[in-house]
């Protein structure tokens, strides 16, 4: 029959990324309703058309490319490594300079995007191509404690060459996504204005979110790609064991270097393209703080799965705010003062100058911890419950749920 | 004229001399509080083969118990009142670091037992996400004002022959002298030995009756107490001022060079890299600045520990002591 | 542990929920004067600072105006009664010490206005997003609330604000910053950004002269400089008023660290080449706990200066640390209003407040900022009420129309028409740290002179900022 997922009646669908008929029509629903989030029809779901959900949607995007890239050196290839952020800045700093606004205290040579994105991935893949052979000769907890020593390079050369970075503190604009021929006035496609496509009128936010999205699923065929490949499954091997991949005439340095060419080309094409997002960041962002997310996107998501990258891109990029609006809701439920509903809330709540809470909406009288530590707070304890818990992360969760289903009534 | 000369190089000379001795006085101090986070992280690694990134959380977790004993409640001190203030001091210090020990002991039960056997990734994580939550908890106990931890030395300063070196770096390094030793005593007891057998082979230590469990927990514990040591070493004067605030925890970064260089399962190795850590921060701070050498940026001093490491992983790849890793295929 | 996982995802499940549940109406955080009693304990006290506050504008506040006739936009719910005024703070990273009592002072003053009839009998609420003093946290802060506020009452940062001030430009979202750039006076920069008090440049320069003043009673007439402070518009712009200064005063700078104190970073090399320079005085600008390892190793080599920064390097917690005695001995403060305890009605309103509220915030020279803070959103909010436009781009030309926003006497009035050299303030209060101030109840700041205007800043020829990239 052709709807059982795993008989495979030829080698093209045995190789295919969507081989039964039901992954693909379920693909291009997902698909579909991706595209139709801007426009606010899904019922119930209509407030992810505003503006900021629409950013932070966007931010999801932008964050998953990077934890692809990051998903193809230690999910695929099983290196771990610590210094997504730096390749992030590479990238986001040879943009900044190749796109940049011409004359101002920071070098910019104002070129077009079809020019600084691509270049931004290529310098970034060459220094990481650079440091590989480094990289190479230490393993495990070694490699982790040298990309982290990356990081902190990273940070050094950032904050020391203001006429790249803007300086410490300061930071630079970055070029914005809008496509011209060449350096002309008015680009022929620009995504930081509001306009109308096919009639139908799309603020920029939205036409941001739909090029993102694009990207993205550039992003995740090129991944898929890579995985079923021949470099992809040598990098498998060499995650599962090293030496005896080399011993089967794996190379482990040259696949090893491809690695982390690929993982940093990803991230500088995230790190220019955050910075055409955001429009200006500043050098300090480039820290051991990103790379962690990106770290604890891939396992929170599930490591070594490309739908792991995205959900828990989604997850954590999304998770702060759900925080934020969570604990809001919590509040007015606590203030509006009857129920058990509300003592509870209260418990957790701080809403006057003492009134005392686990977490505070008022900063600065109530004791409790305040919205931003408690988001921090929330992440490092989800961390830690998936990883205790669930260590194939969100992804494992919804195997689960899928292998439930797939064998209901007889669950057991 | 000669004599001019002669006395315009002896006091560029003295000045010369002065620059060193300081350089090397606070190099050795520095190198005292990495030498004893080198050791709690890799006490805690060898033992259990986790690499504890909330060290630093610890270390700001001590100092804050310490400096809440010593300043506001005043415990042990208030019930010992005949004995000198320093002493008291001590005493709380030392509470201090009985309870971090005591929450690196949960830490272990409750976070890294569950974590035995998961991919070195997962293990990675679990720790900076420890650090985490530990430093947001710690954040929020500390308030928003820096506490400082009422320390008896205060700013007081003793002229050493060319340096001037603050009494409390001196207590830093008499701390770290007297930790070695407790170490080094504490591998020929029982315990230690039992310690050095579950790093070594972990299966062929339990067949021999030795509870791992008991040993990881032990070694988590003294780690932990370590990282308070050095923490409450590292918010004193003139290293900070005002004592422990929300940036402390990050102040252990600074050390993971350390234990590369010296190897991560190398005690020897986790002491000589700290101070060679410490004194090669010192010495650039001291000499590689000024306007000769403004092409090296800002806060090339901070970096310098890193490149020092990666020259050693670069001709030694398991640090200067570390064993060689030996893998079956 | 399976029941564990399960309630895990019961958990998330039901953050989901709420945060889908909630989009509307939920983001209005609790009032700032949720508990009634302790307005009205206010109001009993003082008679005479009642109604004095209410009328500083020059817009009698008697004018009611129709609910169907106010134009709104963001921010003001007429129906509900609210209007809702955000902050982007720095909750949790290193100026958090001082933003919390700013917040504090906010709070308070917001529920004395609202037990006070509020404005145009509308209650007003506060909306706080934590930025960790990060430019990008900072934006996305920013973007969160803009729909929900008519205006930013507290910005922490000037390299932050100035990253949003594209955006307020865009809302028209007047906003009140918590930091002294000399760019919020320069009116083409951020022209929504208001600016309080006197700036970075002016401020060092007042603080020079007054050492200057002091090292001549003592006998040296001709001192060496030694600046040093952190990258970025907080720190270059007083390095730049420093500088300007020294020029103009033929005073030698024998140690230039301008932007070089990174913080993270040891800060031994900066005391290092401050000490080697042999200064008899120092400017610095940097982060409290920053400033203090850049001190406490300058002090460890037994050097004596006379040390000063901008206003926010100084920590009151310095006087009950190690370096208490010497800091007492070697900073001149300024500061741009009256610090905690000053003689003024407007203080004596704040110490009143904060006294009424019970809650446990110690004396603290930056509650009083909050109130003057509080105070210029509340004169415009009050301005625009009165001419019927309560919509941001209202409310900035309310604004616009003020030219003497008073704070009786905590600080200098506030002229926000005219040109640049119009609005220009010159005036700090300078002030001495003092432990037997602190012990006896006050927050550690030793009155010595308000209102000091130094001559060079006096005739200092404002016309843009001094620092910009």
């Amino acid at each position: 029959m052709r709807t059982r997922p795993r008989l495979y009646v030829s080698y093209s669908s045995e190789m295919a990324l969507l081989p039964t008929w039901t992954q693909k029509i379920a693909a291009l629903a997902f698909l579909a309703f991706l595209v139709i989030v801007p426009f606010g029809v899904i019922p119930g779901l209509g407030f992810l058309s505003d503006n900021d959900w629409l950013k932070l949607l966007s931010r999801v995007a932008i964050f998953a490319i990077g934890a692809l890239g990051l998903h193809i050196l230690s999910g695929l290839a099983g290196q771990v490594s610590l210094g997504q952020a730096f390749f992030v800045g590479i990238g986001a700093y040879t943009a900044a300079v190749l796109g940049g606004e011409v004359g101002k205290s920071t070098w910019g040579l104002g070129l077009p995007i079809w020019i600084w994105l691509p270049a931004a991935g290529i310098v970034a893949a060459l220094v990481g191509a650079l440091i590989a052979p480094t990289a190479v000769r230490v393993r495990g907890i070694y490699l982790a404690i040298v990309t982290l020593g990356l990081v902190f390079f990273g940070e050094w050369v950032f904050r020391s060459t203001p006429f790249i970075t803007g300086g410490a503190q300061a930071g630079r604009e970055f070029p914005s996504l809008q496509f011209r021929f060449w350096k002309e006035e008015v680009p022929f496609l620009d995504f930081t204005t509001d306009g109308s496509w096919f009639g139908i009128s799309v603020t920029s936010e939205a036409k941001t979110y739909l090029l993102l999205l694009v990207f993205v699923i550039m992003a995740v065929i090129i991944t898929k790609n890579i995985q079923r490949t021949r470099t992809g499954r040598a990098f498998m091997a060499i995650r599962d064991r090293d030496i005896a991949a080399e011993v089967m005439g794996v190379a482990e340095a040259k696949n090893k270097l491809i690695a982390f060419a690929l993982s940093s080309g990803f991230a500088g094409l995230t790190g220019a393209i955050l910075g055409a997002f955001v429009g200006r960041l500043v050098p300090e962002g480039f820290s051991l703080f990103m790379s962690i997310q990106f770290v604890a996107i891939l396992l929170i998501g599930g490591i070594g799965t490309v739908s792991g990258a995205l959900l828990g891109s989604a997850f954590v990029i999304l998770l702060p705010r759900i925080v934020q609006d969570f604990t809001g809701f919590l509040a007015s439920v606590a203030e509006s003062g009857s129920g058990f509903f509300s003592w509870f809330a209260g418990i957790f709540v701080s809403t006057g100058i003492d009134d005392p809470g686990i977490v505070s909406t008022l900063p600065g009288t109530s004791p409790g911890l305040n919205i931003g530590q408690f988001n921090l707070f929330l992440y490092g304890l989800l961390l830690i419950g998936f990883l205790i818990f669930e260590p194939l992360g969100l992804y494992g969760i919804w195997i689960r749920v899928r292998n439930y289903w797939k064998s209901w009534p007889f669950t057991y | 004229m000669t004599l001019d000369l002669l006395v315009f190089a002896q006091a560029g000379g003295q000045e010369a001399v002065d620059k060193f001795a300081n350089a090397t006085s606070s190099g050795i101090a520095l190198g005292a509080i990495y030498a004893l986070l080198a050791l709690g992280l890799v006490l805690i690694y060898k033992a259990t083969q986790v690499l504890n990134f909330a060290h630093g959380a610890l270390a700001a977790l001590g100092a804050f118990f310490a400096a809440y004993l010593a300043t506001v409640i005043n415990f042990p001190g208030r019930y010992v009142t005949f004995l000198p203030t320093t002493v008291q001091w001590i005493l709380s210090a030392l509470v201090a670091v009985l309870i971090t020990a005591v929450v690196g002991l949960v830490l272990e039960r409750l976070a890294i037992r569950p974590m035995i056997g998961e991919p070195l990734f997962s293990v990675v994580m679990i720790t900076i996400a420890l650090d985490i939550v530990i430093r947001t908890v710690t954040d929020d106990l500390i308030g928003t004002n820096p506490r400082p931890l009422g320390d008896p030395w205060g700013a007081d300063v003793v002229n050493i022959g060319p340096a001037v070196i603050a009494k409390s770096e001196i207590a830093t390094v008499v701390v770290t002298i007297i930790a070695l030793v407790g170490l080094a005593l504490f591998f020929r007891s029982r315990y230690g030995v039992a310690m050095r057998a579950v790093a070594f082979d972990q299966e062929a230590a339990m067949a021999q009756g030795i509870s791992a469990g008991r040993i990881f927990a032990l070694a988590w514990a003294i780690g932990a107490g370590l990282a308070a040591t050095a923490g409450i070493f590292s918010s004193l004067f003139p290293r900070s001022s005002i004592g422990v605030s929300n940036t402390t925890a990050f102040f252990a970064f600074r050390a993971l060079p350390a234990i590369v260089i010296g190897g991560l399962d190398s005690i020897t190795g986790a002491v000589v890299g700290g101070f060679i850590v410490g004194l090669a921060e010192s010495y650039a701070g001291a000499y590689l600045t000024g306007a000769t050498f403004s092409f090296l940026g800002l806060g090339f001093a901070g970096v310098m520990p890193y490149l020092v490491m990666l020259v050693v992983l670069l001709v030694r790849p398991y640090g200067l002591f570390g064993t060689e890793e030996i893998r079956r295929v | 542990m399976k029941k564990l996982r399960i309630f895990v995802l019961v958990l998330a499940l039901a953050l989901v929920a709420a945060a889908c549940s909630s989009d509307g109406d939920d983001t209005t955080t609790t009032t700032a004067g949720g508990d009634a009693t302790e307005t009205t304990v206010a109001t009993e006290t003082t008679a005479a600072t009642e109604t004095t506050v209410a009328t500083e504008t020059t817009a009698a506040t008697e004018t009611t105006v129709a609910p169907a006739d106010l134009k709104t936009d963001f921010g003001v719910d007429v129906e509900a009664g609210t209007i809702t005024v955000g902050q982007t703070a720095d909750l949790t990273g290193p100026f958090a010490p001082l933003v919390a009592p700013i917040l504090a002072g906010q709070q308070m003053y917001w529920a004395w206005v609202n037990g006070n009839g509020g404005i145009g009998g509308m209650e007003v609420l506060m909306e706080t997003r934590d930025t960790n003093y990060q430019v990008e946290q900072h934006i996305a802060a920013y973007d969160e609330i803009r729909d929900l506020v008519v205006a930013i009452s507290h910005t922490t940062g000037s390299p932050q604000t100035l990253a949003i001030s594209d955006a307020l430009e865009e809302d028209s979202m007047i906003a009140v910053p918590a930091t002294w750039y000399s760019g919020w006076t320069d009116t083409n920069i951020a022209p929504t950004v208001l600016h309080t008090g006197n700036p970075y440049c002016l401020e060092a320069m007042n603080g020079l002269d007054w050492m200057v003043s002091v090292e001549a009673e003592e006998g040296n007439d001709a001192p060496t400089l030694a600046i040093a402070s952190i990258p970025g518009d907080f720190g270059f712009d007083p390095m730049a008023g420093a500088t300007m200064w020294a020029e103009i005063n033929g005073i030698e700078i024998v140690y230039d660290g301008s932007g070089k104190i990174i913080p993270g970073q040891d800060q031994k090399p900066i005391a290092d080449a401050i000490v080697a320079s042999g200064a008899d005085l120092v400017y610095v600008t940097t982060t409290p706990t920053t400033f203090s390892e850049v001190y406490g190793a300058a002090l460890q080599q037994g050097f004596e200066a006379k040390w000063s920064g901008s206003g926010p390097t100084y920590n009151p917690a310095f006087l009950v640390s190690p370096i208490a005695d010497a800091i007492q001995r070697d900073w001149y403060g300024t500061f741009y209003m009256q610090p905690w305890g000053g003689d003024s009605a407007g203080m004596a309103l704040t110490m009143q407040l904060v006294e009424a509220s019970g809650a446990d915030i110690p004396a603290n020279d930056y509650v009083g900022l909050g109130v003057v803070e509080a105070m210029i959103v509340h004169a415009a909010l009050e301005a625009a009420y009165a001419s019927g436009d309560m919509t941001r781009a209202g409310v900035l030309a309310a604004l616009r129309t003020l030219d003497n926003v008073d704070f009786q006497g905590m600080a200098p009035a506030e002229n926000y028409t005219g040109s640049t050299a119009d609005q220009i303030q010159r005036a700090v209060t300078l002030w001495r740290p003092s432990v037997a101030n602190l012990e006896a109840g006050g927050s550690g700041s030793e009155i010595v002179e308000n209102d000091f205007v130094g001559p060079t800043a006096e005739s200092f020829d404002f016309q843009e900022a001094c620092f910009q990239f």
